[in-house]
C-alpha cells in the first residue's frame, strides 16, 4: 500500500486497537498485523505522536515482575475515530469517482 | 544478540538525545522483547524480530525531534561560573570594582528618592489635615475659610493617590532588588 496512505491509516488502527479496552505494545502489533504490516519500530513513533497530541495516554502496570506500559484512549482520541468515519465516507465517494473514470475509459 | 546486548547498543546509538526519550524508547523495546519471549520466542528470535538497529535508532531520533519533549524543558541558559572565572573576577576587581561601587551608589540614591517621595506625601497629608482643622477658626472670613477647606480637600485627594503611587514604585524597586540578587546568586550556584 502507498506509504502516505498507510501512515494515516496506522494512526487510526492504533487508536482503534485500544478503543474497546486498554492494550500494550506487543498486543497492539498482534491485533493490527492481520490487516496492515506494522513493526515495533513503526509503532513506537506512532505511540509517541499520539501521546504528544493527547489522543491517548499511558500508564504502567506490573506484570511478571516487570513493568508493562498500557495505552488508554482519551476522549480526544475517540473523537478522532469518529472523525475518521466521516472521512471514510468522503474516501468512499472519491473511490466511486475513481472507479467510474476507469469505467468510462473502458467504454471508449 | 541477547536482550542486554541489544539494549546496550541501542543506548549507545541514541547518545545525544534527551535522557527522557532514551529511557522511554529503551523501556518500549525491552518490553517488546519480554512480551515476545513470553509468547514463545527465544531471546535471540525476539531481538531479531525487532529488525535492524540502525532503522530503530533513526525512527527514535526522528520521533524525538518531532514530539519535541526535549525542546522546551531542561535547557537552562544560566550556567555556573567556573573556578577559573571566579579567580579572574577577583583579580580583575580593581577594574570593575569602581564601576560596581558607582552602580551601588546609584541604587542607594534611588532609595533616597523614594524616601523623599514618602516625605512629600507625609507633608502633604500634614498640610491637608492642618487646613481641615484650622478652617472652622477662619469662619469669620467666609471666603478664606472656604478656600482653605477646598485646597485642603484637594491636597488630601492628591495625597491618597500619591501614597498608592509611591507604594507601587517601592514594590517595583524591591522586586528589582530581588531580581538582581537572584541573578548574581545564580552565577555562583548555576541557577534553579
Amino acid at each position: 500500500m502507498d506509504i502516505q496512505l498507510k501512515r494515516g491509516l496506522l494512526d487510526i488502527c492504533v487508536l482503534a486497537s485500544i478503543k474497546n479496552g486498554d492494550s500494550y505494545g506487543y498486543k497492539i502489533i498482534k491485533d493490527i498485523k492481520p490487516y496492515l504490516t506494522i513493526s515495533e519500530s513503526t509503532l513506537y513513533p506512532i505511540l509517541r505522536r499520539l501521546e504528544a497530541s493527547e489522543l491517548l495516554n499511558e500508564y504502567s502496570v506490573e506484570h511478571n515482575g516487570r513493568l508493562r506500559k498500557y495505552y488508554h484512549i482519551t476522549p480526544k482520541g475517540l473523537q478522532r475515530l469518529k472523525d475518521f468515519d466521516t472521512e471514510w465516507q468522503e474516501i468512499t465517494a472519491i473511490y466511486h469517482f475513481i472507479s467510474r473514470e476507469d469505467h468510462i475509459n473502458d467504454e471508449k | 544478540m541477547t536482550k542486554n546486548e541489544f539494549i546496550n547498543s541501542l543506548r549507545a546509538s541514541l547518545i545525544g538525545l534527551p535522557q527522557e526519550d532514551i529511557e522511554n524508547s529503551i523501556e518500549f523495546y525491552s518490553e517488546m522483547i519480554e512480551d515476545s519471549m513470553e509468547d514463545g520466542m527465544s531471546e535471540e528470535e525476539a531481538v531479531a524480530s525487532l529488525g535492524n538497529l540502525g532503522d530503530i535508532a533513526a525512527h527514535i531520533r526522528a520521533t524525538s525531534s518531532q514530539t519535541g519533549s526535549n525542546v522546551k524543558k531542561k535547557v537552562s541558559s544560566r550556567r555556573k561560573l567556573s573556578c577559573l572565572e571566579i579567580v579572574l573576577l577577583i583579580i580583575s576587581s580593581p577594574i570593575w570594582g569602581g564601576f560596581a561601587i558607582g552602580l551601588f551608589g546609584v541604587y542607594i540614591s534611588l532609595w533616597a528618592v523614594i524616601l523623599s517621595l514618602y516625605a512629600a506625601v507625609i507633608s502633604m497629608a500634614a498640610a491637608s489635615v492642618a487646613g481641615i482643622i484650622t478652617f472652622p477658626f477662619k469662619l469669620g472670613v467666609p471666603g478664606e475659610a472656604i478656600m482653605t477647606l477646598g485646597f485642603s480637600l484637594i491636597i488630601a485627594g492628591i495625597t491618597i493617590f500619591a501614597f498608592f503611587g509611591v507604594n507601587q514604585i517601592t514594590k517595583a524597586y524591591i522586586r528589582f532588588t530581588k531580581w538582581i540578587f537572584n541573578s548574581v546568586k545564580s552565577l555562583f550556584t548555576g541557577g534553579e
